[in-house]
């Protein structure tokens, strides 16, 4: 992979996204409490980078209720690891310093 | 895209991934209850069955001991799982390796030797075998240092359990009840709750 032809992931080159990629890659489902929680972030600015993910395809939104609360729950989906995957390898090919003939 | 942002989308992939690490289930515990129950179940059944002279009130006590604790346990399950904010894939791992394991002390504590497959006297030697390889296994899946020294431990208790006389076997297997299951399940369970507090 050229260096300079390196074209990163836009869904998935914003802090936040990446960050929620990144959680979600680890575990099998992980709810909002607990991605806000890890994130760092606001509730309003979570939900907006969840439902562009949702609709990229990168992850699955489920949502139920507890105790008449509402609790929602989201998994990385297969063709989100497939691009996180890609995303890493980007982002390899960028830190390798290139070989000279 | 040059070099600096590179490393800094690296440096929060792997921050976020040690936040994940942090997460397990509750497992201290499960370990702890457990702990209880066999010790319990151990020195009951011992008694019992020495002072009646009738080895298959042995089994009758293990059996009922498993099933409560196995109540328990899913009642345990099911709290935490409508608690729970987070599932990983250790939490399955670990239900299926604790499912598969406690169809093996069944086997081995109860079936095998109701079937005379081999005498009472040796079940201490046999389950603590098994114990030993399971929390071997726990140590190497959730990187738990502590639990190794357990694992060894259960492994010592049983070459102790088998040069000591046949009557005298539980008392190996009641030491390694304490120190290598009942007492790393509190540590697990001490972590766990620091763990959450640190947060």
């Amino acid at each position: 992979m050229n260096k300079e032809s390196v074209q990163l992931d836009p869904l998935i080159h914003a802090p936040v996204r990446l960050a929620i990629l990144s959680l979600l890659m680890t575990v099998e489902e992980a709810d909002f409490t607990y991605l806000k929680e890890h994130t760092g972030t606001t509730e309003g600015n979570l939900s907006t980078h969840l439902t562009r993910l949702e609709e990229g395809g990168l992850i699955s939104v489920t949502k139920t209720f507890h105790k008449k609360r509402p609790k929602t729950i989201c998994a990385i989906s297969p063709e989100g690891r497939k691009r996180f995957h890609h995303y890493l390898s980007c982002l390899e090919a960028i830190l390798t310093p290139e070989k000279t003939e | 895209m040059n070099s600096h942002k590179a490393y800094e989308d690296v440096q929060l992939i792997k921050e976020m991934l040690s936040k994940t690490k942090k997460n397990v289930m509750g497992s201290g515990k499960y370990f702890a209850l457990w702990g209880y129950i066999i010790l319990v179940a151990a020195l009951s059944s011992d008694y019992i069955a020495s002072s009646l002279g009738k080895p298959w009130v042995f089994s009758v006590i293990w059996l009922g001991a498993m099933g409560i604790g196995s109540l328990i346990t899913f009642i345990f399950i099911s709290t935490d799982k409508k608690r729970t904010r987070v599932k990983t894939f250790f939490d399955r791992v670990g239900g299926y390796m604790g499912g598969g394991f406690g169809i093996a002390f069944l086997l081995s504590g109860i079936i095998y030797p109701a079937l005379g497959v081999y005498p009472y006297s040796t079940i201490p030697i046999v389950t603590g075998m098994i114990a030993g390889t399971f929390l071997f296994i726990t140590a190497c899946l959730y990187q738990w240092k502590f639990l190794f020294g357990a694992a060894f431990i259960w492994w010592a208790s049983t070459i102790a359990a088998s040069l000591l006389p046949y009557n005298q076997r539980g008392w190996a297997i009641v030491f390694a009840l304490i120190f290598g299951y009942i007492v790393p399940g509190h540590m697990l369970h001490y972590k766990e709750r620091k763990g959450q507090r640190d947060e």
